[in-house]
């Protein structure tokens, strides 16, 4: 034994890791001459358990790092010949340091010996073993979450070693001038390292020489000062500091120039790998990357006054290593939630799934459904002219926002197929949505497959349910699929076991929430309280959960100032093409309040007055309102199926239990049988709303108007805007306030003229509104009195009937250009739902739920 | 968990579920349905037509097989707040005109009517001269033996149009077009559309602007004239219809006979037959859809309004028969009116005046003779009739309610029933709803 070592601890909290840390370091086989233990909190706790072990202690205040080992450096009794540098979480085992000073007698170029850091919680998983950088200047971990089976137990060089358990000369350190405080925390190991290489040393890990390290400060559990930031802020500042040091002196004017411009692209970057902290890190990064230039440019300088790195730059992470380290965030185990249960398809799930379309075969979706709702705009660009904006298409432009729904409308209308067939697929698909949303809902309150897939089904099968389906209730139906599997999501994201996991699912539940927003807000009200209530529950969650309520907010927020100044009660109404039903209510009211009283009495008392509570809220909340949705039925049976699981579940005799389940059986084949099978359906057809000759026309002009007159105990004229107005192109704040417009007193005139047979100002108007046809609807006689006289003016050419009523093209019609229509909110709007698209998509750190593993 | 607060709980859920079941609904908000505007258009010059004299089947001789033809004249009356030049008699249809922006039967109203004096056709041929419509129904349509039913449709205007004609019988539609061109009539010889079916209804539909339809029929039993009549068309089927004035002309020997028809839906129907003196307690009868009903009520010697109540809308005709003259009349329903000018024809005429209300109705009457304007007021009972003889050049009628008005001509050569209709086109004051 020839190297003399004395060892400095950088403490920081008296705790059980330091407590561990010095008792391991007392149980040191190799003679330690010195230990001194640097007290950054200057605590009288640090003081007592320091001196049980009689080490030194010193307390030099809140200092960094690398002033904290000077301040140790300085407490020693004598100068020793080697280092020994230990954080308050790192507990040697008692051969590390014989194992390193081994090394360091053996090889005079070694200057910086690194042990092997395990997993202080799994001492059998490797969490560090040297460090490098990858080529941009990133700090990158050779081994990580790896299994310590001896595999890499082979003594090599590295680029740097963690300052934990560090063994290093100590005259190599004075000749280095120790850490630079000023450098990043996160980069000042990789640094020093640096600095040794370029000095021409050796810097090694011992592989043999174990430290059990906790990464306190890496885990959140340490005080962000530390790091200067967050853990993303910090890697981001080591990053471009690293690259300063190792990148071509020509390319970093150009780099530190753009920053600005990869701030914002780490936007989206951030997003997709549900990182969004990376976003904070990179714009933290530039803007500290500006303010202290000089400081970066003097860490290159005196790193390169010490000698070249070209050397070092050998010891650089590989592309080989990184993408094996990113392919292996794709690799996860099974969550131990998880095992043991029947997935979708093992249950039977799927299978009853793809059946309940049966229902509907009569209807199978072949064209576009002639429904409330339905047909909807003809293409994307037909409905997005509709969604978001800021004027509905009435009139000349009426300064009303657009239905919200419309959104949904948009959504359908991404599939590369009609928007109305794809709209009449989601109508015969719905059973089996419903089923499946149920499904996943109910699994959080059971495993057993069939008790799920029961009430699952007794949930799309029942006549609620069945009775929307048969309605082509779009805008029901979405409310009814997407209330349980909002519900669903929001519990994942309450109970995912990392952030990443749970910003997933937030952003899952956000997209759901958002659709029922859009349909229902006062469903969305009653689920924001179900997410704030969920949120106090698990603080840990509280950001996720409370994130999923962005995207409705922002896509109601222009519906409600715009119904808040008018008549707030209109909040509630979100789309025009509601559908009316027979109103069961009562009987779905009754079920729920026996399920109720069974729950409660079987000892499911939170969730039996949580569901009633729900319930008897959205009923209140309707009746104030004035409203009655047809969807509120559909969702007293949801809460109905989950109490009758927990019902079914806490029940004990067997023969009950089955009895039972023929009954409810034999009940929802029952309702499939009157409500599904025999319901009338809405027919099929093309998915026009205006006659083919004036859609042909608007497909050529956007401009193109018609006016519409019909006849019932009154006369009425619409102005149609393109191509008809389809069921997105409807407003319900039109429809419930009307409007002031200049052109309708000539619109009524005009119609006036028509209908009189008057042709005298016919011509003037024409031209004065850009009217291209008159559509004249209706068979008695003053319809059929209209169509003669408009027939009989020299301003009309008769273009043929149709469905729609009698068309006349106007000859000579002024050709006008369309009509822009502004839409203030859209583009936030999109930018927020493609966020929170971004967030929901699975990423490596979403699926296996990745975890820090950087010691320090 | 305490069995005390379990059950509290459940007690408090069922509360909250019963409270947010009662609480006290808002009113649902209302549904504007557009901004009202009334425009003032200057209406097109008022224009009827007559639909002309007699045609007849197999032209005069009733030998020539495919000939039809017009035989005699019609006499015209006219009455007009206009002092403009009208003919007074025509052979084929003719169109009259006024300019004006007051349009009612006080700017014109005119009269046609004819006796008829032919081989195999007698009696008296009289109606109203109507404005064009572009649709319009008959139930009144008759065949088979001794029977023989003519659609007169008229063009007046100066442009060619297409007239749809549908005959509805027995759950069946025959469906015919014809091509009429400006100013120009259509004489369509109902047999050889329909056969020998006995009863009809038709429909009649116009491509372009109104026509003048009229139908005409004429009754006979081997070589034995039975009578003649005109009826006019009814626009569209209606839940409540009042025909009149019935007289009974044939007692102990033929019963009037009221026809039904429900063009859309079937219908209850309930029939009440009102006469001055009485009431006749109502019938009421489901009426199929398409079918056509036939009643032959027993009526005592009186006139009668007949009130029809149905659950949807139908059409309902009556044929009344005259044993002295020896003729037939079909009696459309009656259009209601608050003021009517009319002119008087030049043959023994009654004033028909029903009350709908259920109130009596005061109506003043003015006669116009060559004595000068002779004015009573007539009080008609509720739900009732009363008959007035007329004689001058024209009469007119005012109300502070609605009341029903027809002509009853009778003479030794005929009887017929002339049954006027609001004469104004669209324009003062018209409400358009633009949304």
């Amino acid at each position: 034994m020839t190297v003399s070592v004395a060892a400095v601890v950088v403490a920081n909290t008296a705790d059980v890791y330091l407590s561990e840390t010095l008792s391991q370091l007392s149980k040191q086989l190799y003679p330690l001459e010195q230990v001194v233990v640097v007290d950054t909190a200057s605590s009288n706790e640090t003081l007592q358990l320091v001196s049980q072990f009689g080490f030194a202690i010193v307390q030099p205040g809140d200092i960094r790092l690398g002033a904290a080992i000077e301040a140790g450096l300085r407490a020693l009794r004598s100068k020793p010949q080697w280092l020994w540098i230990l954080h308050d979480d790192s507990a040697p085992e008692p051969n590390a340091l014989s194992q390193l000073a081994k090394m360091a007698e053996v090889s005079e170029s070694v200057a910086i010996i690194g042990p092997k850091l395990l997993r202080w919680d799994l001492p059998v998983e490797i969490q560090q073993l040297g460090l490098t950088v990858t080529p941009t200047g990133k700090p990158f971990l050779l081994v990580e979450s790896e299994f310590d089976q001896g595999q890499f137990d082979v003594r090599t060089d590295t680029l740097a070693v963690s300052t934990a358990g560090m063994l290093v000369g100590l005259a190599v350190w004075e000749q280095l001038g120790g850490l630079d405080d000023y450098s990043p925390t996160l980069a000042q190991d990789i640094e020093f390292s640096l600095r040794a290489r370029a000095a021409g040393f050796r810097v090694v890990v011992e592989p043999s020489a174990k430290v059990l390290h906790a990464g306190l400060a890496m885990s959140g559990k340490r005080s962000r000062r530390w790091l200067g930031g967050g853990y993303r802020t910090a890697i981001a500042k080591a990053h471009l500091h690293l690259f300063g040091l190792i990148a071509p002196s020509g390319i970093l004017p150009l780099v530190y120039l753009v920053l600005p411009l990869l701030a914002l692209l780490s936007i989206p970057y951030g997003i997709f790998q549900r990182r969004p902290s990376r976003i904070v890190g990179s714009f933290s990064a530039w803007l500290w990357g500006w303010a202290t230039l000089g400081r970066r440019f003097g860490a290159r300088r005196r790193l390169r006054k010490l000698g070249s790195i070209t050397a070092a730059k050998k010891l650089l992470a590989t592309r080989k290593q990184i993408r094996q380290k990113r392919f292996r965030h794709w690799q996860f185990p099974p969550e131990q939630a998880r095992l043991g249960r029947n997935g979708f398809f093992t249950s039977g799930a799927f299978y009853l799934a793809a059946l309940l379309p049966v229902v509907s075969l009569a209807s199978f979706p072949l064209a576009a459904l002639l429904s409330t709702g339905s047909p909807i705009g003809r293409s994307f660009e037909s409905i997005w002219a509709a969604t978001g904006v800021d004027v509905v298409q009435y009139l000349d432009g009426v300064a009303f926002p657009a239905d919200p729904f419309n959104w949904f409308y948009a959504l359908l209308a991404l599939m590369p197929a009609s928007p109305s067939l794809v709209l009449n697929w989601f109508v015969f698909l719905a059973l089996s949505f419903a089923f499946l949303a149920s499904w996943l809902l109910l699994g959080e309150l059971s495993i057993r497959p069939w008790l799920r897939n029961l009430a699952s089904a007794t949930y799309a099968l029942s006549p609620a349910v069945l009775s929307l389906q048969s309605a082509a209730a779009v805008v029901e139906l979405v409310v009814v699929i997407f209330v349980p599997l909002s519900l669903y999501f929001l519990l994942k994201t309450k109970t995912a076991f990392n952030s990443a996991r749970a910003l997933r699912w937030g952003a899952l539940s956000s997209l759901s929430l958002a659709l029922v927003g859009i349909a229902n807000p006062i469903v969305f009200g009653l689920l924001a309280v179900v997410v704030v209530g969920l949120a106090a529950s698990y603080i840990r969650r509280v950001v996720s959960l409370l994130l999923s309520l962005v995207p409705a907010l922002a896509l109601l927020l222009p519906w409600f100032v715009a119904t808040s100044s008018k008549n707030l009660a209109l909040f509630a109404l979100t789309s025009s093409n509601r559908s009316e039903l027979p109103d069961y209510l009562i009987w779905y009211l009754a079920s729920l309040g026996l399920l109720v009283v069974l729950a409660a009495a079987l000892r499911r008392s939170a969730l039996s007055l949580s569901v009633a509570v729900f319930a008897g809220a959205l009923l209140a909340l309707e009746r104030a309102l004035g409203f009655s949705f047809a969807e509120v039925s559909a969702l007293l049976v949801l809460g109905s199926v989950a109490l009758l699981v927990e019902v079914m579940e806490k029940l004990k005799p067997r023969q009950l239990k089955i009895a039972l389940a023929a009954a409810l059986a034999a009940g929802f084949a029952a309702s499939a049988v009157v409500f599904g099978f025999m319901a009338n359906r809405p027919l099929q057809g093309e998915d026009l709303s205006a006659p083919a000759l004036v859609v042909a026309q608007a497909d050529a002009q956007a401009s193109t108007r018609t006016l519409v007159i019909s006849f019932d105990e009154a006369i009425y004229a619409d102005l149609i805007w393109g191509d008809g107005r389809s069921a997105d192109e409807r407003s319900v704040l039109y429809s419930a306030l009307s409007a002031d417009s200049g052109v309708e007193q000539p619109l009524a005139e005009l119609t006036a003229q028509l209908v009189a047979a008057n042709p005298a100002a016919v011509g003037a108007l024409l031209t004065e509104l850009g009217i291209d046809f008159v559509l004249v609807v209706g068979s008695d006689p003053v319809a059929l009195a209209t169509k003669a006289s408009v027939s009989g003016m020299e301003y009309f050419q008769v273009a043929g009937e149709s469905k729609f009523g009698s068309l006349f093209r106007v000859i000579d019609a002024k050709d006008e250009p369309a009509l822009e229509i502004p839409a203030a909110y859209r583009d936030w709007q999109v930018a927020v739902l493609a966020i929170f698209a971004l967030l929901a998509i699975p990423t490596p750190a979403a699926i296996r739920g990745y975890r820090r593993r950087v010691a320090k | 968990m305490n069995p005390l607060i379990r059950w509290l709980s459940a007690l408090v859920g069922l509360a909250v579920l019963i409270a947010g079941y009662l609480l006290p609904a808002r009113p649902a908000e209302p549904v504007a349905v557009g901004s009202e505007f009334a425009v003032s258009v200057e209406p097109l010059p008022l224009t009827i037509a007559c639909p002309g004299a007699f045609v007849e089947v197999a032209g005069r001789s009733g030998t020539e097989i495919g000939k039809i033809e017009r035989v005699g004249s019609a006499n015209i009356k006219v009455r007009s707040a206009l002092e403009a030049p009208y003919p007074n008699s025509a052979e084929s249809f003719v169109g009259l005109s006024a300019e004006g922006e007051l349009q009612s039967t006080e700017l014109l109203s005119a009269i046609q009517y004819q006796v008829v004096d032919q081989p195999r056709a007698r009696g008296l041929l009289a109606g109203y001269c109507e404005q064009p419509k572009t649709n319009g129904w008959f139930v009144s349509g008759d065949g088979g033996g001794g029977k023989e039913s003519v659609l007169i449709a008229a063009n007046p205007n100066n442009v060619d149009t297409q007239l749809l004609v549908e005959v509805h019988f027995g759950g069946k539609v025959i469906t015919e077009r014809y091509v009429i061109g400006p100013q120009r009539e259509q004489l369509i010889s109902l047999a050889a559309l329909v056969g020998v079916e006995p009863s009809y209804a038709i429909y009649f539909e116009s491509g372009g602007a109104g026509l003048v339809v009229a139908m005409q029929h004429r009754y006979s039993d081997g070589l034995t004239t039975l009578g003649v009549s005109l009826d006019t068309a009814v626009r569209q089927a209606s839940d409540s219809l009042w025909l009149g004035p019935v007289r009974i002309l044939a007692q102990g020997y033929e019963r009037p006979r009221l026809r039904l028809f429900a063009p859309l839906d079937d219908a209850t129907v309930s029939v009440t037959y009102h006469s001055a003196a009485t009431v006749i307690s109502a019938v009421e009868f489901s009426l199929a859809s398409g079918e056509l009903f036939e009643l032959e009520p027993e009526l005592a010697s009186n006139d009668y309004v007949i009130e029809i109540q149905s659950t949807q809308p139908v059409l309902a005709s009556v044929l009344n028969p005259s044993l002295t003259p020896l003729d037939y009349q079909w009696i459309s329903p009656l259009e209601r009116f608050s003021e009517l000018f009319l002119p008087i024809p030049a043959i023994d005429s009654e004033l028909a005046l029903m009350n709908p209300g259920s109130v009596p109705l005061d109506i003043t009457l003015a006669i116009r003779s060559a004595s000068g304007v002779n004015t009573q007021v007539v009080r008609v009972a509720a739900k009732g009739i009363e008959m007035i003889e007329v004689a001058g050049s024209r009469l007119s009628l005012k109300a502070d309610g609605e009341f029903m008005a027809a002509l009853q001509l009778r003479s030794s050569s005929g009887y017929a029933v002339i049954n006027p209709s609001d004469n104004s086109n669209l324009g003062q004051s018209l409400g358009v709803f633009v949304r």
